[in-house]
């Protein structure tokens, strides 16, 4: 090949690698720049899906009345009590199922496939799923609770109180396979040379797991709690089906009330704003957990 | 300080026999390598001395107690592994803390102990730097560092130095032998580098297969290996052994004759032996290239195909038959492809029993 040819080649190279790059780029603008733009366009109006012909701009109102409004601060107050509480516990549950998980037994592969399973359901069914088990009067858990121990029923979905741990347990229930997965996956990798030097060192078990596992392991397992919140925190499918935001109020996520104000009232303008605001809370509480992330990888390198 | 007995020990993994009866004595004090190819069982007779893996069948002894029940924390040991494990997060002070901090010693013996190991292997400097940040050759100081804070009664080295580069190894191998003699620590090292057995060595113990195919002191197996493999395994460029018939004019080498002259203690050492067929073995130090015949014994001709350095040291490579084999080349002179002879120091010649590979 002469040097012109080779010339040539790269031009005709650079041409054909528009070709390929634009049908995805397209693609993304049409499905993902088009709508955020739009999203961000109608939060500042009282457009309706309903009545699209005539709408005009609000400026800041939809956002001012969701923030003067005490039904929004319920919401944010109940997701943020929502997400800490099944995150946290899905991460101590998963880490110490998955630390369980690193020994040697006879079916130990069986075990893990089983542990796994409800990560692969949709969230939907086990919201189904758990609103049967939940039930006051004939539900398993309840015959637990009161036939098998004896003590009084609880209202698992009918009481405000009771409500937000049936939601949690549900969430919990799902999503623990997925910190088990991701746990076993940072444990595994963790070279056992260094546990057999903490050995002949005469560590402890409690100071191998605190001194070795845990920081090498760190920066996946703040990889899997990222995922979990940011998934936490718009849930929406599960608790639709479980408690329908109820009773009351009480198990209403931000993406409930999201989900109520643009498509059952039809405030699309005001359903815009949530959607917004949630899209911030998300980014940053994810910005910073990726700062810590990088933090860790840096200091296990 | 302690004396470990290794009594028939055994680890078979299912069929796989990893070690299979091994008998040895290191002594107070003394450095042992174990020496063998991957896969010999060298590794795991160490780890079974840590009690990192459990025994098959034998019994580990230090001093006069049996330890095979012992957990690596309770036999009092230190270990150095091959790829340092050291702990990534923690930087070079903490990695050394990390034994003393686990037997809750005060922080203020904590921190004369480290003084001390950090003098001793002049790493002051680099106490506050993280393990990312340290060449390989440091991080096996650090490494070294750890297991000696706490002066241990047995220090195990399993291929420290094979993960490091060429210019670390020299200097690592004089740090382990200075430190090893100043702490007197008993010491069991594992290699596959016999350079680094030959200068590290009280003892060499060559493994192969599971068992122990010799035991002595370096010099004593290089000069005078008693088995077919340890002068092939010790010794770079290893021996030359070439097959040897006897008949009434002399010696025959591999159908090439061979004049070798039968002095009284070659004879001795092939005395009683009822086979005329054997090996004759000679390192190629001992095998002086010649262009004239100019003297009359242990001779034979050959032809040099090329001439190869190893170790600052010029060889001849000739074929007898099919096998290759070298000799030393004392001038500069290039002589490949030349004919002439080779002449062998007799008494550096050794004669070996081809069937069992031991030495007449």
């Amino acid at each position: 090949m002469t040097l012109k040819d080779q010339a040539r080649y790269e031009q005709k190279e650079k041409w054909i690698k528009y070709v390929f790059l634009w049908p995805t780029l397209a693609i993304l603008l049409f499905l993902i720049a088009y709508p955020f733009i739009m999203l961000i366009f109608y939060s500042f109006t009282n457009f309706s899906a309903m009545r699209p012909a005539n709408f005009k701009f609000v400026g800041l109102q939809n956002y001012k009345n969701i923030i003067t409004d005490t039904y929004s601060w319920e919401r944010f107050i109940f997701t943020f009590k929502y997400v800490i509480l099944a995150v946290s516990i899905q991460f101590v549950l998963g880490v110490f199922i998955a630390f369980l998980l690193q020994r040697e037994f006879i079916g130990r592969e069986a075990i893990f496939t089983i542990v796994l399973m409800p990560m692969m359901l949709c969230p939907v069914v086990v919201g189904l799923y758990w609103q049967l088990m939940f039930n006051t009067e004939w539900g398993i858990v309840n015959y637990f609770v009161h036939n098998v121990f004896g003590f009084k029923q609880v209202e698992w979905l009918g009481n405000p109180r009771v409500s937000i741990w049936s939601t949690v347990i549900a969430d919990t229930w799902m999503w623990t396979p997925f910190m088990v997965l991701l746990a076993s996956a940072a444990f595994s990798s963790i070279p056992k040379y260094l546990y057999e030097a903490a050995s002949v060192d005469r560590a402890s078990g409690w100071f191998k797991f605190t001194n070795i596992t845990l920081p090498l392991s760190a920066p996946i397992l703040v990889l899997a709690v990222i995922f979990r919140l940011m998934d936490t925190i718009k849930q929406f499918d599960l608790i639709y089906t479980l408690t329908a935001g109820g009773p009351g109020d009480a198990t209403q996520t931000v993406s409930f009330a999201l989900y109520k104000t643009a498509f059952q009232y039809f405030y699309t303008g005001e359903g815009s704003a949530w959607a917004f605001i949630l899209l911030i809370i998300i980014i940053g509480l994810s910005s910073i957990l990726i700062k810590l992330l990088n933090y860790l990888s840096e200091r296990s390198q | 300080m302690a004396r470990i007995t290794l009594e028939n020990l055994k680890k078979y993994y299912g069929k796989v026999k990893a070690v299979d009866d091994v008998n040895f004595v290191v002594s107070d004090k003394e450095f042992v390598v174990f020496l063998g190819p991957s896969g010999c069982g060298k590794t795991t007779t160490l780890r079974c001395i840590a009690g990192l893996e459990g025994v098959t069948a034998g019994n580990v002894y230090f001093d006069d107690k049996v330890v095979n029940q012992l957990s690596p924390a309770d036999r009092n040991i230190a270990m150095v592994f091959q790829f340092y494990a050291l702990y990534p997060h923690l930087n070079a002070y903490r990695n050394i803390m990390f034994p003393l901090k686990a037997e809750r010693m005060s922080a203020s013996e904590i921190k004369k102990k480290i003084n001390w190991v950090a003098e001793l292997l002049k790493i002051e400097g680099i106490l506050n730097r993280k393990m990312s940040e340290l060449p390989d050759g440091d991080k096996q100081k650090v490494a070294l560092a750890r297991a000696i804070v706490r002066s241990p009664q047995v220090l195990l080295l399993d291929e420290p130095l094979s993960a490091l580069d060429e210019k670390y190894r020299e200097q690592m191998r004089m740090e382990f032998l200075k430190i090893q003699k100043s702490l007197s620590v008993t010491t069991v090292y594992v290699t596959h580098d016999q350079r680094e057995a030959m200068t590290l060595a009280d003892r060499i113990v060559v493994m192969k297969d599971g068992k122990i195919v010799e035991a002595g002191a370096p010099e004593e197996l290089y000069e005078k290996p008693q088995n077919l493999f340890t002068g092939y395994f010790i010794g770079s460029p290893g021996m030359n052994f070439i097959e040897c018939r006897l008949d009434s004019g002399g010696g025959v080498l591999a159908g090439e004759k061979l004049s070798l002259q039968f002095e009284s203690f070659l004879q001795k050492k092939i005395e009683g032996f009822a086979s005329d067929e054997f090996i004759f073995g000679i390192r190629p130090e001992y095998l002086f290239f010649r262009k004239k015949a100019d003297n009359a014994g242990n001779v034979f001709q050959v032809k040099v195909v090329n001439v190869e350095t190893i170790q600052q040291m010029r060889y001849g490579n000739f074929y007898i038959g099919e096998n290759l084999y070298k000799c030393r080349i004392d001038d500069g002179e290039d002589i490949s492809g030349m004919e002439g002879y080779v002449s062998a120091d007799g008494e550096k010649i050794l004669f070996y029993n081809p069937e069992s590979g031991e030495i007449l």
